[in-house]
């Protein structure tokens, strides 16, 4: 009965602490239990972010594993200027770019002659983007070069705003909307080859 | 609410998580303990292996300072 007592008070807590009190929490106490919490919360959501970006199951796996450790070691240096979750997921995206130069896996066959496109860019509405048909978006995404990729999903998948992204990237907001537009025109890119027909 | 296929891709793709989140979980914990115990190892003998050193070095300069010749002496 008490063990039940306590599974329900840990559950009610676990859902009521907001990330940083967990994060404060795990800094003062150490205690695992803050770690699983955090663990639930975000794990998933770094894997889909690793396997979008390294497109292999097993990389992500490594991947999600380096994160979590990194983002363990640097609590202390989380200064709360950020959501939480901000900066978990620049981690992430940080990492895995990192990861791909390493590998010099970072050669698209899309990347080069991007000028021509330059004006179909503005006629892409951010709508006409978040609704591109799933399959496409995926075979869309493989193809685009992972920082173009990682940008892309801070804008319309975390839905990070400018100033956000420009933690994240250490660049200028006027260096961030360039790199949006040009992902943006690599995905059209991308698209138009795959698909004009 | 407004379609999101970029999000409809990412739960997708967490939804492939299930399969090696326990084995991902174990690893993390097997790591953070092995950090902690560096960690503790660190915090233990580190203090320990300065104030033998700042120790040995004073007995050194001791002995110097015992070893220089008095002025009446020369």
């Amino acid at each position: 009965m008490l063990k039940f007592l306590y599974a329900l008070l840990s559950n009610s807590e676990r859902k009521t602490l907001t990330d940083e009190e967990v994060v404060s929490e795990y800094l003062r106490t150490q205690n695992n239990y803050y770690f699983e919490i955090l663990y639930g919360r975000y794990s998933s959501k770094i894997f889909g972010k690793c396997l979008t970006i390294l497109k292999e199951e097993s990389l992500a796996q490594d991947a999600t594993q380096d994160v979590m450790m990194k983002i363990l070691l640097n609590l202390s240096k989380f200064g709360g200027k950020s959501k939480f979750s901000t900066w978990v997921y620049s981690i992430t995206y940080n990492f895995c770019i990192d990861f791909i130069r390493k590998k010099k896996k970072d050669k698209s066959q899309y990347y080069e002659d991007v000028s021509q496109f330059e004006d179909v860019v503005d006629e892409i509405d951010d709508k006409e983007l978040l609704e591109i048909e799933l399959d496409r978006l995926k075979e869309i995404m493989d193809k685009i070069p992972p920082a173009d990729k990682s940008i892309l999903m801070m804008k319309y998948l975390d839905g990070m705003s400018i100033k956000e992204i420009c933690v994240v990237i250490n660049k200028t907001e006027s260096a961030i909307k360039m790199q949006i537009k040009r992902a943006k025109l690599k995905f059209v890119k991308v698209h138009q080859k795959l698909y004009a027909a | 609410m407004e379609k999101n296929n970029f999000q409809k891709l990412e739960e997708l793709n967490e939804a492939k998580f299930a399969e090696s989140a326990d084995a991902i979980k174990n690893n993390v914990s097997s790591r953070k303990g092995s950090w902690s115990l560096i960690g503790d190892l660190i915090e233990l003998y580190v203090p320990r292996i300065f104030s033998t050193l700042i120790g040995s070095n004073e007995s050194l300069t001791k002995n110097k300072v015992k070893e220089l010749p008095l002025k009446d002496d020369l």
